[in-house]
């Protein structure tokens, strides 16, 4: 099923997924999810970064990229092309 | 045994640069006019090993490549989201609209630095641009359009190298 809402998407449930495939931990605080269902983008913010964030591929064969602040490296995003192979590619950790 | 493997490049012309970057930072690459030179290969594994290696790099180099006329599209919704949410680089290269960061994005889709294809998709493309010091803009496509625009670091640009990127 194509998702066109963000009302699709248990932002909980995805990230507590990425934590587990990825064996990464994410804040729990989110400040902002944008979904673009014609571009396929998912856009989920923890926090703006200080100066500037760096993307980074997460290990999975779906493109996540976190991003990290530049001067703290915590983790401020995460962007997903094409969130609904995301959710099917962690289907056995959900 | 030692033979020599003759590679002819098409559009030499274009990628010369490109070339010439790859056989500087190989001495297994030698080039030879129009033509890539793979020298002293001993073995026949070696050998298919190291045309493996040199496809791999002339595919992400040459292929990724869009032929002259081809167009990207850069759609409303996505240069508003990089406008709004990778503001960072936006700032850092001083754009001041949202019609700035799609000429911007445009640019380096039709002259980057270096275009790498996804490990996993065929039709995902990474265009990067460097943009000062130790960080590019990396343009990622899907086919013909381009989905989001964000900075990477040193750091990351050697993570994607080894696991994203052909």
């Amino acid at each position: 099923m194509a998702i066109t809402s963000l009302l699709d998407i248990d932002l909980r449930l995805l990230i507590e997924g990425i934590e587990r495939a990825c064996r990464i931990v994410l804040p729990r605080k989110v400040t902002e999810a944008y979904l673009d269902p014609k571009a396929e983008i998912l856009h989920i913010r923890f926090s703006e970064p200080r100066r500037m964030e760096c993307g980074e591929p997460l290990p999975l064969k779906t493109l996540a990229t976190i991003f990290r602040d530049e001067d703290t490296n915590e983790i401020t995003a995460i962007e997903i092309l094409k969130p609904e192979d995301l959710l099917n590619e962690l289907n056995p950790y959900l | 045994m030692k033979t020599r493997t003759r590679v002819v490049i098409k559009s030499a012309d274009r990628l010369a640069p490109t070339l010439e970057k790859l056989a500087s930072v190989s001495d297994e690459l030698k080039l030879v006019g129009r033509n890539m030179e793979i020298l002293h290969i001993s073995t026949r594994c070696y050998k298919n090993s190291l045309l493996n290696k040199l496809s791999r790099l002339l595919e992400a180099y040459v292929v990724n490549f869009m032929e002259d006329g081809d167009e990207f599209t850069v759609s409303d919704n996505v240069v508003k989201h990089v406008f709004r949410r990778h503001r960072d680089w936006v700032n850092m290269i001083g754009l001041k609209s949202v019609e700035d960061v799609r000429t911007f994005m445009m640019d380096v889709l039709r002259r980057p630095d270096e275009v790498y294809r996804d490990i996993f998709h065929d039709n995902i493309r990474y265009f990067l641009r460097r943009v000062g010091g130790d960080y590019w803009l990396c343009v990622i496509t899907v086919g013909s359009e381009a989905r989001t625009a964000y900075l990477i670091n040193r750091k990351k640009y050697n993570r994607y190298r080894v696991a994203r990127w052909l």
